[in-house]
Protein backbone atom coordinates (compact mmCIF):
# COMPACT_ATOMS: atom_id res chain seq x y z
CA UNK A 1 0.00 0.00 0.00
CA UNK A 2 2.83 2.68 1.25
CA UNK A 3 4.87 1.98 -2.22
CA UNK A 4 1.29 2.35 -4.48
CA UNK A 5 1.00 5.93 -2.76
CA UNK A 6 4.25 6.64 -3.17
CA UNK A 7 4.67 5.27 -6.56
CA UNK A 8 1.43 7.73 -7.50
CA UNK A 9 3.15 10.66 -6.09
CA UNK A 10 6.28 10.11 -8.49
CA UNK A 11 3.51 9.52 -11.49
CA UNK A 12 2.12 12.34 -10.82
CA UNK A 13 5.05 14.49 -11.32
CA UNK A 14 6.35 12.26 -14.14
CA UNK A 15 2.61 13.70 -15.48
CA UNK A 16 3.33 16.89 -14.88
CA UNK A 17 6.65 16.94 -16.26
CA UNK A 18 4.80 16.24 -19.57
CA UNK A 19 1.76 18.46 -18.84
CA UNK A 20 4.14 21.26 -18.83
CA UNK A 21 5.05 20.76 -22.60
CA UNK A 22 1.48 21.13 -23.40
CA UNK A 23 0.69 24.17 -20.62
CA UNK A 24 2.64 27.93 -20.11
CA UNK A 25 2.60 27.65 -16.50
CA UNK A 26 5.08 25.72 -14.58
CA UNK A 27 3.49 23.78 -11.09
CA UNK A 28 4.99 20.82 -9.70
CA UNK A 29 7.09 19.85 -13.14
CA UNK A 30 10.50 21.04 -11.47
CA UNK A 31 11.18 23.94 -13.28
CA UNK A 32 13.48 26.19 -10.77
CA UNK A 33 15.36 28.66 -12.37
CA UNK A 34 14.18 28.17 -15.58
CA UNK A 35 13.56 31.28 -16.78
CA UNK A 36 14.58 34.32 -15.73
CA UNK A 37 11.79 37.14 -16.36
CA UNK A 38 12.02 40.80 -15.51
CA UNK A 39 8.46 42.42 -15.05
CA UNK A 40 6.77 45.49 -14.36
CA UNK A 41 2.98 45.64 -13.38
CA UNK A 42 0.55 48.22 -13.55
CA UNK A 43 -2.76 48.03 -12.46
CA UNK A 44 -5.70 50.77 -12.87
CA UNK A 45 -8.88 50.74 -10.45
CA UNK A 46 -12.07 53.57 -11.81
CA UNK A 47 -9.20 55.23 -13.70
CA UNK A 48 -6.78 55.40 -10.81
CA UNK A 49 -3.43 54.19 -10.79
CA UNK A 50 -2.32 51.39 -7.68
CA UNK A 51 0.90 52.50 -6.65
CA UNK A 52 4.01 50.30 -6.91
CA UNK A 53 3.07 49.40 -2.85
CA UNK A 54 -0.46 48.61 -3.14
CA UNK A 55 0.79 46.60 -6.51
CA UNK A 56 2.88 44.44 -4.46
CA UNK A 57 0.53 44.03 -1.94
CA UNK A 58 -2.15 42.71 -3.99
CA UNK A 59 0.00 39.96 -5.96
CA UNK A 60 2.56 39.64 -2.95
CA UNK A 61 5.06 41.10 -5.13
CA UNK A 62 9.00 40.91 -4.11
CA UNK A 63 11.60 43.19 -5.73
CA UNK A 64 15.11 42.00 -6.60
CA UNK A 65 18.19 43.55 -6.68
CA UNK A 66 19.52 43.71 -10.92
CA UNK A 67 22.33 44.45 -12.41
CA UNK A 68 21.82 46.95 -15.49
CA UNK A 69 23.97 50.04 -17.32
CA UNK A 70 26.22 49.19 -14.62
CA UNK A 71 24.37 50.03 -11.85
CA UNK A 72 21.64 47.81 -9.47
CA UNK A 73 18.24 48.44 -9.76
CA UNK A 74 15.19 47.11 -7.74
CA UNK A 75 13.16 44.88 -9.93
CA UNK A 76 10.36 42.34 -10.20
CA UNK A 77 11.76 39.21 -10.95
CA UNK A 78 10.39 35.89 -11.65
CA UNK A 79 12.76 32.70 -11.55
CA UNK A 80 10.17 30.08 -13.09
CA UNK A 81 7.90 31.13 -15.93
CA UNK A 82 6.50 34.31 -16.08
CA UNK A 83 3.10 32.38 -16.97
CA UNK A 84 3.51 31.63 -12.77
CA UNK A 85 2.85 35.65 -12.44
CA UNK A 86 0.44 35.85 -15.35
CA UNK A 87 -1.87 33.07 -13.64
CA UNK A 88 -1.43 35.47 -10.06
CA UNK A 89 -3.07 37.83 -10.98
CA UNK A 90 -5.78 36.13 -13.17
CA UNK A 91 -6.94 34.41 -10.01
CA UNK A 92 -7.03 37.60 -8.20
CA UNK A 93 -8.72 39.63 -10.64
CA UNK A 94 -11.87 36.89 -11.25
CA UNK A 95 -11.84 36.03 -6.74
CA UNK A 96 -10.89 38.83 -4.65
CA UNK A 97 -10.25 41.41 -6.63
CA UNK A 98 -13.31 40.45 -9.10
CA UNK A 99 -15.42 43.85 -7.73
CA UNK A 100 -12.40 46.13 -8.14
CA UNK A 101 -12.86 45.71 -11.91
CA UNK A 102 -8.97 46.39 -12.62
CA UNK A 103 -7.36 46.88 -15.57
CA UNK A 104 -3.99 45.09 -15.10
CA UNK A 105 -0.78 45.48 -17.49
CA UNK A 106 2.15 43.16 -17.20
CA UNK A 107 5.07 44.36 -19.39
CA UNK A 108 7.80 41.82 -18.82
CA UNK A 109 11.17 41.08 -20.33
CA UNK A 110 12.51 36.79 -20.73
CA UNK A 111 16.14 36.38 -20.53
CA UNK A 112 16.76 39.83 -21.32
CA UNK A 113 15.13 39.52 -24.21
CA UNK A 114 12.39 41.63 -25.90
CA UNK A 115 9.93 43.56 -24.19
CA UNK A 116 6.51 41.91 -24.46
CA UNK A 117 3.27 43.39 -22.65
CA UNK A 118 0.17 40.94 -21.30
CA UNK A 119 -3.26 42.55 -20.82
CA UNK A 120 -5.98 41.82 -18.07
CA UNK A 121 -9.01 43.48 -18.53
CA UNK A 122 -12.13 43.38 -16.45
CA UNK A 123 -14.44 40.66 -17.61
CA UNK B 1 27.94 -4.98 14.58
CA UNK B 2 31.10 -3.05 16.50
CA UNK B 3 30.65 -0.96 18.96
CA UNK B 4 27.03 -2.06 20.12
CA UNK B 5 27.32 -1.11 24.04
CA UNK B 6 25.49 -4.07 25.94
CA UNK B 7 23.07 -3.00 28.88
CA UNK B 8 24.62 -3.04 31.91
CA UNK B 9 23.98 -2.26 35.72
CA UNK B 10 20.11 -1.06 36.47
CA UNK B 11 21.58 2.58 36.84
CA UNK B 12 22.83 2.27 32.66
CA UNK B 13 19.60 0.77 31.89
CA UNK B 14 17.70 4.03 33.28
CA UNK B 15 20.29 5.99 31.15
CA UNK B 16 19.76 3.74 28.46
CA UNK B 17 15.62 4.30 28.96
CA UNK B 18 16.16 8.12 28.83
CA UNK B 19 18.47 8.40 25.80
CA UNK B 20 16.17 6.60 23.64
CA UNK B 21 14.14 9.82 23.62
CA UNK B 22 17.83 11.77 22.48
CA UNK B 23 18.25 13.27 19.42
CA UNK B 24 21.37 12.06 18.54
CA UNK B 25 19.70 8.29 18.74
CA UNK B 26 18.23 6.46 15.38
CA UNK B 27 18.28 3.29 16.42
CA UNK B 28 15.33 1.44 17.31
CA UNK B 29 11.96 3.37 15.69
CA UNK B 30 9.81 2.06 12.97
CA UNK B 31 12.08 3.49 10.27
CA UNK B 32 15.76 2.50 9.19
CA UNK B 33 18.45 4.81 11.12
CA UNK B 34 20.05 6.20 8.57
CA UNK B 35 16.37 7.79 7.12
CA UNK B 36 15.34 8.47 10.24
CA UNK B 37 18.78 10.68 10.20
CA UNK B 38 18.35 12.03 7.31
CA UNK B 39 14.64 13.42 7.96
CA UNK B 40 16.43 15.03 11.67
CA UNK B 41 19.14 16.81 9.60
CA UNK B 42 16.27 18.11 6.70
CA UNK B 43 14.33 19.49 9.50
CA UNK B 44 17.50 21.43 11.43
CA UNK B 45 17.53 22.48 8.01
CA UNK B 46 14.19 24.01 7.24
CA UNK B 47 14.25 25.23 11.17
CA UNK B 48 17.63 26.61 10.17
CA UNK B 49 15.87 28.63 7.20
CA UNK B 50 13.42 30.29 9.14
CA UNK B 51 10.98 28.48 7.08
CA UNK B 52 8.65 28.03 10.21
CA UNK B 53 8.40 31.70 10.12
CA UNK B 54 7.28 31.66 6.63
CA UNK B 55 4.40 29.06 6.57
CA UNK B 56 1.44 30.79 4.79
CA UNK B 57 -1.94 31.83 5.50
CA UNK B 58 -4.19 30.61 2.40
CA UNK B 59 -3.95 33.37 -0.50
CA UNK B 60 -4.98 32.78 -4.13
CA UNK B 61 -5.09 28.74 -3.83
CA UNK B 62 -4.59 26.37 -6.14
CA UNK B 63 -7.84 24.42 -4.97
CA UNK B 64 -11.00 27.11 -3.97
CA UNK B 65 -12.06 25.44 -0.54
CA UNK B 66 -8.88 26.61 1.25
CA UNK B 67 -10.27 30.42 1.08
CA UNK B 68 -12.93 29.35 3.07
CA UNK B 69 -11.27 27.99 5.79
CA UNK B 70 -10.12 31.07 8.68
CA UNK B 71 -6.60 32.25 7.20
CA UNK B 72 -4.62 32.84 10.76
CA UNK B 73 -5.98 29.30 12.41
CA UNK B 74 -4.90 27.53 9.29
CA UNK B 75 -1.34 29.54 9.68
CA UNK B 76 -1.20 28.52 13.17
CA UNK B 77 -2.38 25.24 13.06
CA UNK B 78 0.17 24.46 10.06
CA UNK B 79 2.99 26.08 12.82
CA UNK B 80 1.73 24.54 15.72
CA UNK B 81 1.65 20.98 13.64
CA UNK B 82 5.47 21.65 12.30
CA UNK B 83 6.78 22.28 15.73
CA UNK B 84 4.71 18.98 17.65
CA UNK B 85 5.75 16.57 14.54
CA UNK B 86 9.86 18.07 14.97
CA UNK B 87 9.86 17.05 18.37
CA UNK B 88 8.68 13.92 18.17
CA UNK B 89 10.70 12.90 15.28
CA UNK B 90 13.98 14.30 17.30
CA UNK B 91 13.06 12.64 19.95
CA UNK B 92 12.56 9.72 18.56
CA UNK B 93 8.26 9.32 18.81
CA UNK B 94 6.00 7.94 15.95
CA UNK B 95 8.85 8.72 13.43
CA UNK B 96 6.57 7.90 10.61
CA UNK B 97 3.26 9.72 11.74
CA UNK B 98 5.60 12.89 11.92
CA UNK B 99 7.39 12.55 8.67
CA UNK B 100 4.12 12.47 7.33
CA UNK B 101 2.81 15.56 8.92
CA UNK B 102 5.88 17.47 8.01
CA UNK B 103 5.71 16.66 4.85
CA UNK B 104 2.20 17.32 4.72
CA UNK B 105 2.84 20.82 6.42
CA UNK B 106 4.63 22.10 3.15
CA UNK B 107 2.73 20.16 0.42
CA UNK B 108 -0.76 21.74 2.28
CA UNK B 109 0.83 24.89 2.54
CA UNK B 110 1.63 25.17 -0.96
CA UNK B 111 -1.70 23.87 -2.41
CA UNK B 112 -2.87 26.63 -0.20
CA UNK B 113 -0.91 29.92 -1.28
CA UNK B 114 0.18 30.24 -5.31
CA UNK B 115 2.71 32.43 -4.44
CA UNK B 116 4.15 30.56 -1.65
CA UNK B 117 5.36 27.84 -4.49
CA UNK B 118 8.56 26.75 -4.47
CA UNK B 119 10.38 23.72 -5.79
CA UNK B 120 12.35 23.41 -2.61
CA UNK B 121 9.31 23.51 -0.48
CA UNK B 122 7.37 20.91 -2.62
CA UNK B 123 10.98 19.05 -2.86
CA UNK B 124 11.16 18.64 1.21
CA UNK B 125 7.43 17.98 1.87
CA UNK B 126 8.02 14.55 -0.95
CA UNK B 127 11.03 13.65 0.76
CA UNK B 128 9.10 13.63 4.13
CA UNK B 129 5.90 11.87 2.72
CA UNK B 130 8.45 9.25 0.76
CA UNK B 131 10.56 8.36 3.51
CA UNK B 132 7.30 7.69 5.46
CA UNK B 133 6.29 5.82 2.83
CA UNK B 134 9.48 3.83 2.66
CA UNK B 135 9.80 0.18 3.46
CA UNK B 136 12.21 -1.21 6.54
CA UNK B 137 14.36 -3.67 4.34
CA UNK B 138 16.20 -2.88 0.95
CA UNK B 139 16.89 -0.27 -0.84
CA UNK B 140 14.49 3.43 -0.48
CA UNK B 141 13.42 2.90 -3.76
CA UNK B 142 10.83 6.03 -3.59
CA UNK B 143 13.08 8.54 -2.37
CA UNK B 144 15.93 7.80 -5.28
CA UNK B 145 13.05 7.67 -7.88
CA UNK B 146 12.39 11.39 -6.13
CA UNK B 147 15.97 12.62 -6.86
CA UNK B 148 16.36 10.86 -10.45
CA UNK B 149 12.93 12.35 -11.32
CA UNK B 150 13.64 15.97 -9.73
CA UNK B 151 17.06 15.89 -11.67
CA UNK B 152 15.29 14.89 -15.03
CA UNK B 153 11.98 17.04 -14.72
CA UNK B 154 14.57 19.90 -14.74
CA UNK B 155 16.88 18.92 -17.41
CA UNK B 156 13.92 17.97 -19.65
CA UNK B 157 12.49 21.35 -18.82
CA UNK B 158 15.79 23.03 -19.67
CA UNK B 159 16.40 21.37 -23.00
CA UNK B 160 13.15 21.98 -24.50
CA UNK B 161 13.57 25.85 -24.13
CA UNK B 162 15.55 27.92 -26.60
CA UNK B 163 17.14 30.31 -24.66
CA UNK B 164 18.83 27.04 -22.13
CA UNK B 165 19.70 25.62 -25.59
CA UNK B 166 21.67 28.77 -26.87
CA UNK B 167 22.97 30.04 -23.67
CA UNK B 168 21.14 33.25 -23.42
CA UNK B 169 19.63 32.53 -20.25
CA UNK B 170 22.87 31.97 -18.36
CA UNK B 171 24.48 34.78 -19.84
CA UNK B 172 21.43 36.93 -18.95
CA UNK B 173 21.06 35.28 -15.22
CA UNK B 174 24.73 35.65 -14.46
CA UNK B 175 25.78 38.91 -15.53
CA UNK B 176 22.34 40.52 -14.86
CA UNK B 177 20.48 38.96 -12.08
CA UNK B 178 23.43 37.33 -9.52
CA UNK B 179 26.59 39.55 -11.06
CA UNK B 180 28.90 36.52 -10.92
CA UNK B 181 32.66 37.70 -10.65
CA UNK B 182 33.72 34.21 -11.64
CA UNK B 183 31.40 34.41 -15.01
CA UNK B 184 33.16 37.67 -16.01
CA UNK B 185 36.45 36.20 -15.56
CA UNK B 186 35.67 33.27 -17.13
CA UNK B 187 33.87 35.59 -20.11
CA UNK B 188 36.67 37.71 -20.59
CA UNK B 189 39.13 34.08 -21.12
CA UNK B 190 36.86 32.91 -23.26
CA UNK B 191 33.44 34.41 -24.47
CA UNK B 192 30.35 34.94 -23.39
CA UNK B 193 28.93 32.70 -25.91
CA UNK B 194 31.34 29.86 -25.31
CA UNK B 195 30.90 29.77 -21.30
CA UNK B 196 27.51 30.24 -21.66
CA UNK B 197 26.78 27.55 -23.73
CA UNK B 198 29.05 25.20 -22.05
CA UNK B 199 27.57 25.72 -18.70
CA UNK B 200 23.66 25.34 -19.87
CA UNK B 201 25.07 22.37 -22.01
CA UNK B 202 26.87 20.97 -18.95
CA UNK B 203 24.03 21.49 -16.41
CA UNK B 204 21.60 19.86 -18.94
CA UNK B 205 23.39 16.72 -19.51
CA UNK B 206 24.42 16.24 -15.45
CA UNK B 207 20.16 16.64 -14.72
CA UNK B 208 18.98 14.58 -17.72
CA UNK B 209 21.25 11.46 -17.94
CA UNK B 210 24.44 11.72 -15.63
CA UNK B 211 22.85 11.88 -11.88
CA UNK B 212 19.81 10.07 -13.10
CA UNK B 213 22.02 6.99 -14.38
CA UNK B 214 24.15 7.13 -11.46
CA UNK B 215 22.20 7.64 -8.70
CA UNK B 216 19.57 4.69 -10.32
CA UNK B 217 22.55 1.85 -10.77
CA UNK B 218 24.09 1.07 -7.77
CA UNK B 219 27.66 0.41 -8.42
CA UNK B 220 27.47 4.02 -9.72
CA UNK B 221 26.02 5.88 -6.80
CA UNK B 222 29.20 6.87 -4.81
CA UNK B 223 30.28 9.01 -7.84
CA UNK B 224 26.49 9.95 -8.07
CA UNK B 225 26.77 11.31 -5.30
CA UNK B 226 29.89 13.09 -5.45
CA UNK B 227 29.05 14.46 -8.97
CA UNK B 228 25.61 16.20 -6.98
CA UNK B 229 27.59 17.43 -4.69
CA UNK B 230 29.84 19.24 -7.18
CA UNK B 231 26.84 20.30 -9.44
CA UNK B 232 25.25 21.99 -6.56
CA UNK B 233 28.40 23.30 -5.02
CA UNK B 234 29.23 25.07 -8.74
CA UNK B 235 25.96 26.30 -8.55
CA UNK B 236 26.50 27.90 -5.44
CA UNK B 237 29.84 29.54 -5.96
CA UNK B 238 29.07 30.99 -8.96
CA UNK B 239 25.24 32.16 -7.87
CA UNK B 240 26.07 32.68 -4.21
CA UNK B 241 22.48 31.35 -4.33
CA UNK B 242 21.00 28.33 -2.02
CA UNK B 243 17.94 28.04 -3.29
CA UNK B 244 16.49 28.49 -0.39
CA UNK B 245 16.86 25.20 1.36
CA UNK B 246 16.98 23.32 -2.04
CA UNK B 247 20.62 22.71 -1.75
CA UNK B 248 21.26 21.46 1.59
CA UNK B 249 18.21 19.44 1.30
CA UNK B 250 19.62 18.23 -1.72
CA UNK B 251 22.83 16.88 -0.16
CA UNK B 252 21.01 15.83 2.64
CA UNK B 253 18.88 13.58 0.66
CA UNK B 254 21.69 12.07 -0.49
CA UNK B 255 22.00 9.99 2.60
CA UNK B 256 19.82 7.70 1.14
CA UNK B 257 22.37 6.49 -0.75
CA UNK B 258 24.06 5.41 2.33
CA UNK B 259 22.51 2.54 4.28
CA UNK B 260 23.60 0.30 6.55
CA UNK B 261 24.33 2.44 9.10
CA UNK B 262 27.70 -0.27 10.13
CA UNK B 263 29.64 -0.06 13.38
CA UNK B 264 33.30 1.28 13.54
CA UNK B 265 36.14 0.29 15.74
CA UNK B 266 38.39 2.87 16.49
CA UNK B 267 42.02 1.24 17.02
CA UNK B 268 44.58 2.87 18.50
CA UNK B 269 42.74 5.60 20.37
CA UNK B 270 45.16 7.43 22.33
CA UNK B 271 44.33 8.04 26.20
CA UNK B 272 45.56 11.57 27.16
CA UNK B 273 43.10 14.45 27.87
CA UNK B 274 42.50 15.38 24.48
CA UNK B 275 41.77 12.21 23.25
CA UNK B 276 39.68 11.33 26.37
CA UNK B 277 37.96 14.78 25.50
CA UNK B 278 36.89 14.00 22.07
CA UNK B 279 36.30 10.44 22.98
CA UNK B 280 33.35 11.83 25.14
CA UNK B 281 32.32 14.48 22.93
CA UNK B 282 32.11 11.67 19.79
CA UNK B 283 30.37 8.94 22.20
CA UNK B 284 27.44 12.52 22.93
CA UNK B 285 26.66 12.39 19.28
CA UNK B 286 26.51 8.83 18.55
CA UNK B 287 23.94 7.52 21.33
CA UNK B 288 23.58 4.00 19.44
CA UNK B 289 26.96 3.57 20.41
CA UNK B 290 28.10 2.80 17.07
CA UNK B 291 32.02 3.96 17.72
CA UNK B 292 33.76 1.66 19.87
CA UNK B 293 36.97 3.19 20.95
CA UNK B 294 40.28 0.66 21.48
CA UNK B 295 43.43 1.12 22.71
CA UNK B 296 46.54 -0.26 21.48
CA UNK B 297 46.81 -3.10 23.64
CA UNK B 298 43.50 -4.33 22.23
CA UNK B 299 42.75 -7.10 20.21
CA UNK B 300 39.18 -7.43 20.04
CA UNK B 301 38.54 -8.22 16.42
CA UNK B 302 35.41 -6.25 15.25
CA UNK B 303 33.34 -6.48 11.89
CA UNK B 304 32.14 -3.57 10.24
CA UNK B 305 33.84 -0.53 9.51
CA UNK B 306 37.91 -0.37 11.05
CA UNK B 307 39.75 2.77 11.16
CA UNK B 308 43.43 1.76 12.42
CA UNK B 309 44.93 5.08 13.97
CA UNK B 310 47.74 2.72 15.56
CA UNK B 311 49.78 1.70 12.33
CA UNK B 312 52.06 4.27 11.19
CA UNK B 313 51.59 3.53 6.85
CA UNK B 314 52.62 6.89 6.26
CA UNK B 315 50.60 10.17 6.26
CA UNK B 316 48.54 9.33 3.43
CA UNK B 317 47.13 6.36 5.04
CA UNK B 318 46.79 8.43 8.57
CA UNK B 319 44.71 10.90 6.96
CA UNK B 320 42.13 8.54 5.67
CA UNK B 321 41.61 6.79 8.63
CA UNK B 322 40.63 10.31 9.94
CA UNK B 323 38.85 10.78 7.27
CA UNK B 324 37.02 7.41 7.94
CA UNK B 325 36.23 8.49 11.07
CA UNK B 326 34.88 11.88 10.22
CA UNK B 327 32.89 9.96 7.28
CA UNK B 328 31.25 7.69 9.57
CA UNK B 329 30.03 10.04 12.50
CA UNK B 330 26.89 11.46 12.70
CA UNK B 331 28.39 14.92 14.67
CA UNK B 332 29.74 15.44 10.71
CA UNK B 333 26.27 15.72 9.12
CA UNK B 334 25.44 17.93 11.89
CA UNK B 335 28.05 20.54 11.70
CA UNK B 336 27.65 20.23 7.93
CA UNK B 337 23.86 20.94 7.96
CA UNK B 338 24.43 23.81 10.55
CA UNK B 339 27.20 25.26 8.07
CA UNK B 340 24.96 25.17 5.19
CA UNK B 341 21.89 26.05 6.75
CA UNK B 342 21.62 28.17 9.28
CA UNK B 343 20.58 31.55 8.05
CA UNK B 344 22.32 34.09 10.60
CA UNK B 345 25.95 32.33 10.08
CA UNK B 346 27.84 34.40 7.44
CA UNK B 347 28.91 32.96 3.87
CA UNK B 348 31.29 32.04 5.07
CA UNK B 349 30.32 28.90 7.22
CA UNK B 350 28.36 27.84 3.82
CA UNK B 351 31.31 27.77 1.42
CA UNK B 352 33.55 25.70 4.13
CA UNK B 353 31.17 23.43 4.42
CA UNK B 354 30.26 22.62 0.66
CA UNK B 355 34.01 22.49 0.47
CA UNK B 356 34.59 19.99 3.01
CA UNK B 357 31.28 18.12 1.44
CA UNK B 358 33.68 18.65 -1.39
CA UNK B 359 36.95 16.72 0.01
CA UNK B 360 35.47 14.08 2.50
CA UNK B 361 32.93 12.58 -0.33
CA UNK B 362 35.40 12.32 -2.92
CA UNK B 363 34.75 8.67 -4.13
CA UNK B 364 37.94 7.24 -5.49
CA UNK B 365 40.14 8.01 -2.34
CA UNK B 366 43.07 4.90 -2.26
CA UNK B 367 44.89 3.86 0.86
CA UNK B 368 47.90 2.39 0.58
CA UNK B 369 48.11 -0.94 2.42
CA UNK B 370 45.27 -2.39 3.28
CA UNK B 371 42.24 -0.72 2.76
CA UNK B 372 39.52 -0.18 5.64
CA UNK B 373 36.45 0.73 4.29
CA UNK B 374 33.88 -1.92 4.22
CA UNK B 375 31.91 -1.84 0.81
CA UNK B 376 28.28 -1.62 0.61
Amino acid sequence: MRLIIGGLLITFQLFMIAYARFSPTRYFCWAPHDQQSVFDVSVTISQKPLTNKQIDERYRLRTWRYWENGTFNWVHLESRSIENIKSIIRQYETTYGKNDRASVVLNYRINGGQEETWRWQPQ
Amino acid sequence: MVGRKKPGDGNHNNIMNLSKYSPFKYDGTDLPPYLLFMVKLLTLALIGKGYIQGLPQPFLPFFPFFDHLPGLWFQIVLKVAFIVAAILLFTNQKVRISCFVLGSVFLIGTLSARPYYSNAKVFCGLIYILTALSENKGRPWLIHLQLIVVYFGSGINKVVDVDWRTGQYFDHWMVHVIHARSYEFLSNLFSNEIVSKALSWQTIIIEIIVLPVMLFFRKWQAIGVWVGIVFHSVAFWMSGLSFGVFFPAALISYLSFAPGSPGVGVYGWGNNAMDRALKKLLQVFDQDGRYLFLSKQDTVAPTGVVINLRDKKGWWYSINQWRLLIVYHPLTYIVLTVFLSISFLPNMFQHVGTLACLILFFPFYKVTGQSSEKKG
